[in-house]
């Protein structure tokens, strides 16, 4: 921050003797690559080890499980499970590259979790999870529900089952081996591509950065808060619809998501540069209205971060009673779109690509 | 992010500066309101598309009435654009309904196309033609259903909820693209495209269409061809000088006032069932028109009736005119609460 503040001080300095419209920047001088590099290295890939190494921790925790269903080791698990899908919230917003290929989001994170595909797959005992039909049959929203579901002794009953902890155990694999794949794509080159990519054009690392960041912050507004909250249903309210509803982990997922978004932004990681997209932003002179736009973004970032953490509660029963709260969260969530979405990509002249609604 | 003391050095830099730079955000404090939708770069060509599929699936199933057997592809040809080519376009009536209820609207043709095929005459209790109506076995009538039911799922919800709603407002508003404006306007025109009214209306009402004629049925008593017309003028001027707050004025205006023609037209269909209720096919062809509005008013997201009162409205509408009363209670009720929610008790009876 302080070094590119002072450059962008220079910048306003001399604009402001010559009073000219700031139409083109130094968006070609701000070093992208430096950018690129705090992420990756301070972000991306230290937040997909926490993944690999508690995912790979939820596998044991699980196989002691399956062949001790005891009451300690469901709490165990229990615990590992939390762990991962918290280190998973703070991966979610990375997906391209390898997590694309692997279409990680989707074979990770689908829900709400098909129950009766569950079940049928449980019975059947024969199963392929990389199936189209499995992805909302799998992944954590699947472990959510078999860990939670109901209580203890049921649980544990069911874990019995030598089906059913199979069925557990395949899909802690399946976490494990896709968290693990990725990390190693991002060690093993793809760390190179990525901030060797400093151009801003669509498969540049900023714009895909900027692309997934969007996509991810529209998911957590629409489906950890809006679906269930009736926003796609005319006001018709959907709370079991929320994530990690099972858990009653679904705001603590939420915000861990939101602020490795608000990390993104800021740059601001212990060990690094402290060079995220706020600072280039300042380095392009971004503003909106009197501020900078970085500062904009992130107050209204924070207007909605606070407004989730003011509620007392799992999402789904935040609905039910904080309703106006949750409404709330939801509106400041909203109004952070326009500013990451539309001000912030043309300012860096980053186009969003991905398509969040049919058009025409 | 940590601040610096030279980013306070910074920003009152900036202020600085501020005052010999151009003021770009504000708006621009006086512009003209034109009288006609005559904007630069409008289209709405897929809406337009889409009004005329719709009339097409009205048409194709109105032939039932005399007694023709309607095929269900044909009609899910039409509603899924299937060929992809109708109107010259490939935009499509099933994608644009409320996602919800589109099976609903296909059980619907389903049942209309089985009815179609019966060659029976219909009576109380019998699916069938009676009068010049095609009604299922508890009287309904399913086109007027699934056309006013349309009407509200794929128009009205596209034009409030979807193109008036935060996600396609809070868009650009600075890159013009040659032909449709910017992302902004051009969410503002396809709202606009889905009333189905000429550019120039209500001076000229040639070639009105679904929720333009049913505004200039009502019109008299309720006033919205001018009042839906201003709200759409005044609101697209308003994103074309980035006047922020008068565009929000004229989301609310176009919301309400468009909800206004809905729920006038469900008072005015009761009217008609209760002055006809003896006359079974006039009564539940008149009936069905109300049963279609009613469920339509749901489909805006910003109304002003509540769910609740919404759901008990539906339920005190029934779901057979064969099973009415005279001076029905219940439907009565209905019309007796959509007029105090909309301020229509002095003309509710004239509706």
């Amino acid at each position: 921050m302080k070094k590119i503040s002072a450059i962008s001080l220079a910048c306003i300095f001399l604009l402001g003797v010559s009073c000219t419209p700031q139409e083109e920047n130094d968006s070609n001088t701000f070093d992208r690559k430096a950018l690129l590099d705090n992420i990756a290295t301070e972000l991306i890939i230290p937040n997909y080890e926490q993944l690999a190494s508690t995912s790979a921790e939820l596998t044991v925790q699980a196989e002691l499980l399956a062949s001790t269903p005891s009451a300690e080791n469901l709490a165990a698990t229990k615990q590992a499970f939390t762990n991962a899908y918290t280190a998973w919230q703070a991966c979610s917003s990375f997906e391209f590259g390898p997590a694309a290929t692997a279409i990680m989001k989707s074979l990770l994170n689908t829900y709400p979790t098909d129950v009766a595909q569950i079940q049928a797959n449980i019975e059947s005992g024969s199963f392929n999870l990389n199936q189209v039909s499995n992805i909302d049959a799998s992944g954590f929203p699947a472990l959510d529900y078999l860990l939670y579901h109901a209580d203890e002794a049921t649980v544990l009953t069911e874990m019995q089952n030598t089906n059913t902890n199979a069925y557990l155990l395949a899909i802690c694999e399946q976490i494990e081996s896709i968290s693990a794949a990725t990390l190693q794509a991002w060690k093993s080159g793809y760390y190179d591509t990525f901030v060797n990519a400093t151009g801003t054009d669509v498969g540049s690392g900023l714009g895909m950065l900027v692309n997934e960041l969007n996509r991810d912050f529209e998911l957590i507004k629409n489906f950890k808060v809006g679906v269930p909250l009736g926003k796609r249903s005319l006001g018709e309210i959907f709370p079991e619809k929320v994530e990690a509803y099972y858990s009653k982990k679904s705001l603590d997922m939420a915000l861990s998501n939101l602020q490795t978004i608000r990390l993104i932004i800021t740059g601001d990681i212990a060990d690094g540069n402290q060079i995220g997209l706020a600072e280039h932003l300042d380095a392009v002179n971004a503003r909106y209205n009197e501020q900078l736009l970085s500062e904009a973004i992130l107050q209204q970032l924070d207007k909605g971060i606070e407004a989730m953490e003011a509620l007392n509660s799992p999402i789904d029963e935040a609905i039910v009673e904080q309703f106006a709260a949750t409404e709330t969260a939801y509106n400041e969530l909203q109004s952070t779109v326009t500013l990451l979405k539309v001000d912030m990509p043309s300012q860096l002249a980053v186009l969003i690509t991905y398509q969040d609604n049919d058009g025409d | 992010m940590f601040k610096s003391p030279i980013s306070y050095l910074l920003i009152a830099a900036t202020l600085f500066v501020a005052s010999c730079t151009p003021e770009e955000e504000s708006p621009k404090n006086e512009y003209e309101i034109p009288t006609t939708y005559n904007f630069e770069n409008v289209d709405y060509s897929g809406q337009s598309a889409r009004i005329q599929m719709l009339d097409s699936l009205g048409k194709l199933m109105r032939t039932s009435r005399e007694g023709n057997a309607v095929s269900f592809s044909d009609l899910e040809a039409i509603y899924k654009n299937t060929s992809g080519t109708l109107f010259g376009s490939d935009k499509q009536l099933f994608d644009k309904t409320f996602e919800g209820d589109r099976q609903m609207f296909l059980d619907w043709m389903q049942d209309l196309a089985t009815i179609s095929a019966t060659g029976v005459a219909g009576e109380p209790g019998v699916a069938g033609v009676d009068g010049s109506y095609l009604f299922d076995s508890n009287g309904v009538e399913l086109e007027q259903v699934i056309m006013k039911g349309l009407m509200g799922a794929v128009l009205y919800y596209q034009a409030t909820t979807i193109y008036l709603g935060l996600d396609k407002m809070n868009v650009d508003n600075e890159t013009v693209e040659p032909g449709k404006g910017t992302a902004m306007e051009h969410h503002w025109d396809e709202s606009f495209g889905y009333w189905g009214v000429p550019t120039d209306f209500p001076s000229n009402t040639e070639g009105i269409k679904f929720f333009g004629s049913y505004s200039n049925q009502r019109n008299e008593q309720i006033g919205t061809n001018q009042a839906l017309m201003d709200a759409y003028l005044k609101g697209r001027a308003a994103i074309s000088n980035k006047d922020m707050a008068a565009r929000d004025e004229a989301i609310d205006a176009v919301r309400a006032n468009w909800e206004l023609i809905v729920a006038a037209n469900v008072i005015h269909y009761i009217n008609g069932t209760l002055a006809n209720i003896g006359d079974r096919p006039t009564r539940n062809h008149q009936w069905s028109e109300g049963y279609g509005f009613l469920l339509s008013l749901k489909y805006n997201d910003e109304r002003k009736i509540s769910l609740a009162d919404w759901q008990t409205a539906m339920e005190n509408m029934g779901t057979s005119p064969d099973a009415l009363e005279v001076n029905d209670p219940n439907l009565l009720a209905v019309k007796n609460t959509l007029s105090t929610i909309y301020g229509l008790d002095a003309v509710k009876d004239i509706l």
